[in-house]
């Protein structure tokens, strides 16, 4: 039975890896860059929800309200200010601006957080289990976590195939230049794409400081799960997104049950196993 | 004489140090169908990028409804009603066919086509309109990206090579919608490789060489081998 509770744990743990890792495929399919800062983001949302809630009172949950829109907003500003101007020449100029923002994000948080590690209460939510059979319960959090999670990527979905700035999306990311060419403002399209982006890296980041303990330097590691996730799941294809961090978070759940310094590397270990057994993912959409 | 709805003022353009274009002086009228001919490398492709933005080049060299737009983003030429039919089709492979179309007249002008006009145009394209556009035959593909500008409503049309790679027969009924595409009274640049084809359709007729203009006039003005010797460049 503990087997069985590490693997559910692993499972709800592996839908917050599934929405770090939403916005960062986003962001990937849409403008074909990676955003070194999204770790990062993910942690500077932590922190404003954590001001949000210390200023006004409200639940953490309820903080969403809140979070959501500004970081959204920041989202879209960054990428019209900071990134298209260097879109579209090469590849690496995106990338070090992002890796730019990522130590900015860190530093600034040090500055005005210190190294302390914080985290937000939720109150009694986060002690409320339902009992499946005796021995084997699940967290209401989590579960609520991962639910929303696995909406998220539902909305996502809908977002990318039902509607029209979905449409714009996929043609930015099949031919940008033809994109062009039908009317569309590319520097509007992309800026949208790290707007929604950015909506879901709040989500997460406030699921995140309401589960785990989270300090400045948090964000790298938040990119790597979030990248494994993409890499498991396969390019181009949310639900296979989500598959991944499920697989990541039963792998970590594993490693962490066989020894607590094995939590990690267990996760590790599955990503460079798909990797060498099916470099495209388990659920390839993209080429 | 009425006013051009584009005018091309001694445009030069080209990619880097490579320079395609030199100094290409050429007017299309309203309603108008130009055909551009030339052999291979001729500078034909790079005139159609330079008028829809996708190639640098001064503002005055190229005029759209007398207003100079060259060197503006691709959008918002596109906005002004300059749309293109390019070489090899460039569907967006992950939309349907529908939605191709539907992106086309992406914040359109107001105008005749509407969806249910190119589905009366391309029949055909309504019986696959749900299918990925890439999963059609490369006749109907052509279908789709002449649908895709058509609904934009635009007031200038570019179509480059748009015979290029397909069966004689395929061709015939592409040409067939020509006509149609005309009445409508958009103007029209027609690229085209097979020359009788485009001076069939074309009310005028550049022919280009090694980036300049090497001939111009009504089909009938010239006679074949004069064509040729301009094509070929073989009259000097």
């Amino acid at each position: 039975m503990e087997w069985v509770n590490a693997i559910v744990q692993g499972v709800l743990i592996g839908g917050l890896y599934a929405l770090f890792a939403a916005g960062l495929s986003l962001i990937f399919g849409v403008m074909r860059l990676v955003n070194i800062a999204h770790g990062d983001m993910v942690v500077a949302a932590a922190y404003l929800a954590l001001v949000i809630v210390q200023m006004t009172g409200l639940h953490p949950l309820a903080s969403v309200l809140l979070v959501v829109p500004l970081m959204a907003v920041l989202g879209y500003f960054m990428q019209r200010f900071l990134l298209n101007p260097t879109i579209g020449k090469d590849f690496l100029s995106p990338l070090l601006v992002t890796f730019g923002i990522s130590i900015i994000l860190q530093n600034g948080l040090l500055v005005l957080f210190t190294a302390d590690s914080r985290r937000l209460a939720a109150g009694s939510i986060e002690t409320a289990s339902i009992q499946l059979v005796s021995g084997l319960s699940l967290g209401v959090l989590p579960l609520l976590m991962f639910m929303a999670s696995v909406l998220i990527i539902f909305g996502m979905e809908l977002v990318f195939f039902r509607t029209r700035l979905g449409r714009a999306f996929r043609a930015t990311s099949d031919d940008p230049e033809m994109a062009q060419l039908m009317n569309l403002d590319r520097n509007d399209v992309f800026g949208m794409a790290m707007a929604l982006s950015a909506a879901v890296v709040a989500i997460a980041g406030i699921f995140l400081a309401i589960r785990a303990n989270f300090d400045p330097a948090s964000g790298p590691a938040r990119l790597i799960f979030g990248f494994e996730a993409v890499i498991i799941g396969g390019l181009g294809n949310l639900w296979g997104t989500l598959a991944g961090g499920v697989v990541l978070g039963i792998a970590q759940a594993i490693g962490a049950q066989i020894s607590p310094g094995w939590q990690i590397l267990a996760g590790h270990l599955v990503f460079f196993l798909v990797l060498g057994l099916k470099p495209r993912g388990l659920f390839p959409r993209m080429d | 004489m009425p006013e051009p709805i584009l005018s091309l003022t001694g445009l030069r353009a080209g990619y880097g140090d490579f320079q395609a274009l030199f100094g290409i002086d050429l007017d299309v009228e309203p309603g108008e169908t130009l055909a551009l001919i030339g052999a291979n490398g001729a500078g034909k492709t790079t005139l159609l990028r330079a008028v829809t933005g996708l190639v640098g080049c001064a503002p005055e060299m190229v005029a759209f409804d007398g207003r100079p737009i060259g060197g503006m983003r691709p959008d918002r030429i596109a906005a002004l009603g300059v749309a293109m039919v390019p070489e090899g089709r460039r569907l967006f492979r992950s939309l349907s066919v529908e939605e191709n179309l539907l992106i086309g007249g992406e914040r359109a002008r107001k105008g005749e086509w509407t969806l249910e006009r190119i589905y009366d145009l391309f029949p055909i394209l309504r019986e696959k309109r749900r299918n990925p556009a890439t999963a059609l035959s490369g006749g109907q593909q052509q279908m789709v990206a002449i649908g895709r500008a058509l609904m934009a409503n635009p007031r200038l049309i570019l179509f480059d090579e748009i015979s290029l790679g397909l069966a004689p027969v395929v061709i015939r009924d592409i040409y067939a919608a020509v006509p149609a595409i005309i009445a409508s009274g958009v103007a029209a640049i027609l690229v085209e490789q097979d020359v009788s084809r485009a001076l069939g359709v074309a009310q005028r007729f550049v022919c280009m060489q090694e980036g300049r203009v090497s001939l111009a006039g009504r089909p009938g003005d010239h006679d074949r081998a004069a064509i040729t010797a301009a094509y070929f460049g073989m009259a000097r």
